[in-house]
């Protein structure tokens, strides 16, 4: 990990002091959920079966970041609220233990004081700063801290894996659709 | 043009296939021989026992769905309705991505049909550090013939698509070992689509040959039920807990089946099989159940090639290498086989764990792709024991692994093998699947780079589709849960018969390792049981 990398409002060696703090956090989200002093039993929003109100703000929030051009301008809110519906989808048809290990992280993300320790974010998701967001994606994944480059790879997989498989992702990576010749043989 | 469906039809004539989620009062089931898990073992006992003229029950925890519903080709559907956790499943940790089916079928429906015979290497080990009796090279290979027959299994005699090719093409450059990989296919269209179902019934999955030739011999078909728990008087199972799933297969119904049945085959696979056991408080005295619970951990690289190669298109495996997996030092890493994944849209790009520009830049090259991969043998040397399956307080399975130094030195060599590889076959660039590496334009810069990177979980990609082991079988009590046969040490009307005995992994990938000794050891139960008598 670069310096140039960390938060410009910390030292290195503050950093990596929060890090630490923070990837304890991350490991135990029970504590961080009793840290934030807010119910975390929280149930899914209105609509949804696994992501909460502050998960598909998160969710809306990164995902223009991770996806740049592979999510089209055009139709972007049509494009977001699909793409949260598809994470959703997936997460509804986790196990329980892997649905917890994804709670704690999102409550680690949705904690006002772990997100600006941990994620380097200022405000809540819905108004963060996209510069803000982009240098959060790159220092997860940067990190020497194995529980934030997991953190990443979680978040980036739910974000690429659910928007690929919907066919405006399909276009984007340059996918001519189903083998035509069985397509066509089976679907007419 | 139509193709039947196999199930449609079967239905018609009178098979008894029933979905629990249509359940709405407690119901009891019985049989002489209930078998939990419709997999490759399952599958293949069901048709057997069937066949000796038991009164078989299959129970399936996943969806029945058929060739009928995968005329879309669609990965987003695959992965939602027949993949375990719609294919969100990982290691307990989170570090390695568990691909495993999960509908009637299991992962057979799913997995993209390369058929190896259990490498002699790895039986011989069996014999000799696991105390495995009576499935030697020799004992085993009638057994590997009369399936292979049976699931029209052999080497794919069409010419590899592109992204096999380069495999292909890198091996014959560097002077390596290749082999054409064997398919259990008939009528194959080689559209490339085994990883969403197979929509005209080519594939020789259990799903389309041998469970229909089980419901034909009167077996019956339960699915949407999930079994919670054996209950045991004395040294017998007398009951099997069973709850039934809802229709979108995820929450219990609410309604409850019981299961009675004078044998009980469990084939669940190596992470349920396991989890069920210590869920019902199974007697295991030497703490064997879940232990040595083996992956093929596998790494991946890309390449991009000059031209469009459309990776997603034809067989998806048709070339492999063992150059690495018998010959090398393997007290300081483990071997490998190398392969090559399809590549799948969704299941590419997000392996690819890179976001914004270098993100959207990238995969819209995806066309242009070869991926390959190398899956490395795990449970032969003390540093790789396997991991181990647990259950959380509300009785789910987790699979704690942890990746020795041993392992992280095997990754190593088999990234720079595939790289070496690739640039042989025509690649202009590389790059390993780890968050730190950037594309290489030739194999010294790829080299320097891949040797350099840190060999840590998460920076590191890993997945694995074949899970072994964790009720290893044995003739030592101590050091197994089943005898060499499957049958349970301390339960005489239990059987475990599916890639949940193996003693290590295998070193290819399992199907028909789990096919060969299923068909052996669901004979033999028939043998033993004798279809009047039970």
């Amino acid at each position: 990990m670069t310096p140039a990398a960390e938060p410009t409002a910390f030292g290195r060696r503050d950093f990596l002091k929060l890090s630490a703090g923070s990837a304890a956090l991350l490991g135990a989200g029970a504590f961080t959920a009793g840290l934030a002093g807010c119910a975390k039993q929280e149930a899914p929003a209105a609509g949804y079966a696994f992501l909460r109100a502050g998960d598909a703000a998160l969710f809306a929030a990164i995902a223009p970041l991770v996806l740049a051009d592979s999510l089209p301008q055009q139709g972007r809110a049509e494009h977001l609220q699909q793409l949260l519906k598809a994470i959703d989808g997936t997460g509804a048809r986790l196990q329980a233990p892997t649905q917890k290990m994804l709670y704690q992280l999102f409550d680690l993300l949705n904690t006002g004081l772990t997100r600006r320790l941990a994620a380097g974010v200022s405000k809540p998701w819905a108004e963060a700063e996209p510069a803000q967001i982009e240098a959060f994606l790159n220092r997860w994944r940067n990190s020497s801290i194995g529980l934030f480059n997991g953190g990443y790879r979680a978040l980036n997989k739910l974000v690429v894996g659910n928007w690929i498989a919907l066919p405006e992702g399909l276009k984007a990576v340059g996918y001519p659709g189903p083998w035509a010749p069985m397509y066509s043989a089976l679907n007419s | 043009m139509a193709i039947n469906d196999i199930y449609t039809d079967g239905i018609a004539s009178g098979w008894d296939v029933r979905d629990a989620s249509s359940f709405t009062a407690p119901t009891t089931l019985e049989a002489d021989i209930v078998i939990v898990g419709t997999g490759a073992g399952g599958g293949t006992s069901a048709e057997i026992l069937a066949n000796a003229g038991f009164k078989v029950l299959l129970i399936e925890e996943g969806p029945l769905k058929t060739s009928a519903s995968f005329k879309d080709m669609n990965e987003a559907r695959a992965y939602a309705e027949l993949y375990q956790e719609a294919s969100g499943r990982t290691t307990s940790d989170g570090a390695i991505t568990v691909l495993q089916g999960r509908a009637v079928g299991g992962t057979t429906t799913v997995n993209w049909t390369s058929s190896f015979r259990t490498p002699p290497e790895t039986l011989r080990h069996w014999a000799e550090a696991h105390g495995v009796k009576g499935w030697s090279v020799d004992e085993a290979k009638p057994w590997f013939d009369e399936r292979s027959e049976r699931l029209g299994i052999a080497p794919w005699g069409v010419p590899p698509n592109a992204n096999n090719a380069v495999l292909q093409k890198g091996c014959e450059k560097l002077g390596w070992e290749w082999h054409v990989i064997p398919r259990n296919v008939r009528g194959c269209w080689n559209s490339g689509y085994c990883g969403f179902g197979c929509p005209v019934n080519a594939k020789q999955s259990m799903l389309v040959a041998s469970i229909p030739a089980a419901l034909a011999k009167g077996a019956t078909l339960v699915h949407h039920l999930s079994v919670r728990k054996l209950q045991f008087s004395g040294d017998r199972v007398t009951g099997l807990e069973a709850v039934a799933l809802d229709a979108n297969c995820i929450h219990p119904s609410g309604v409850s089946v019981r299961v009675r049945a004078k044998h009980v085959v469990l084939a669940g696979g190596a992470i349920n099989n396991p989890a069920l056991l210590l869920r019902s408080g199974a007697p295991d005295p030497h703490g064997r159940v879940g232990k040595r619970t083996c992956i093929h951990p596998v790494v991946f690289t890309y390449a991009q090639m000059p031209e469009r190669i459309d990776g997603w298109y034809g067989a998806p495996q048709s070339v492999a290498s063992d150059h690495f997996q018998w010959s090398g030092q393997f007290d300081f890493a483990p071997g490998f086989k190398m392969e090559v994944p399809p590549v799948y849209p969704a299941l590419i790009a997000a392996l690819f764990g890179r976001s914004g520009p270098e993100l959207s830049q990238n995969i819209a090259q995806l066309p242009q792709f070869n991926v390959m991969l190398a899956l490395t043998r795990d449970g032969f040397h003390e540093d790789s024991p396997g991991g181990e399956v647990r259950i959380d307080e509300a009785g789910n399975p987790l699979l704690d692994y942890e990746v020795s130094d041993y392992l992280f030195r095997g990754f190593k060599n088999a990234l720079l093998r595939m790289a070496e590889a690739q640039f042989a076959g025509g690649a202009s660039q590389v790059m390993a699947a780890h968050l730190d590496a950037s594309w290489s334009p030739n194999w010294t810069e790829a080299k320097r780079q891949i040797e350099n990177l840190a060999y840590k979980k998460f920076k590191l990609a890993l997945g694995t589709a074949h899970i072994m082991g964790g009720c290893a079988m044995g003739e030592d009590a101590r050091q197994s849960v089943v005898n060499s046969e499957g049958s349970h040490h301390q339960l005489q009307n239990l059987s475990i018969i599916d890639g949940s005995l193996f003693p290590t992994s295998i070193g290819a990938n399992p199907q028909l390792s789990i096919y060969a000794l299923a068909a052996r050891n669901a004979t033999r139960l028939a043998q033993r049981l004798k279809p009047a008598a039970v």
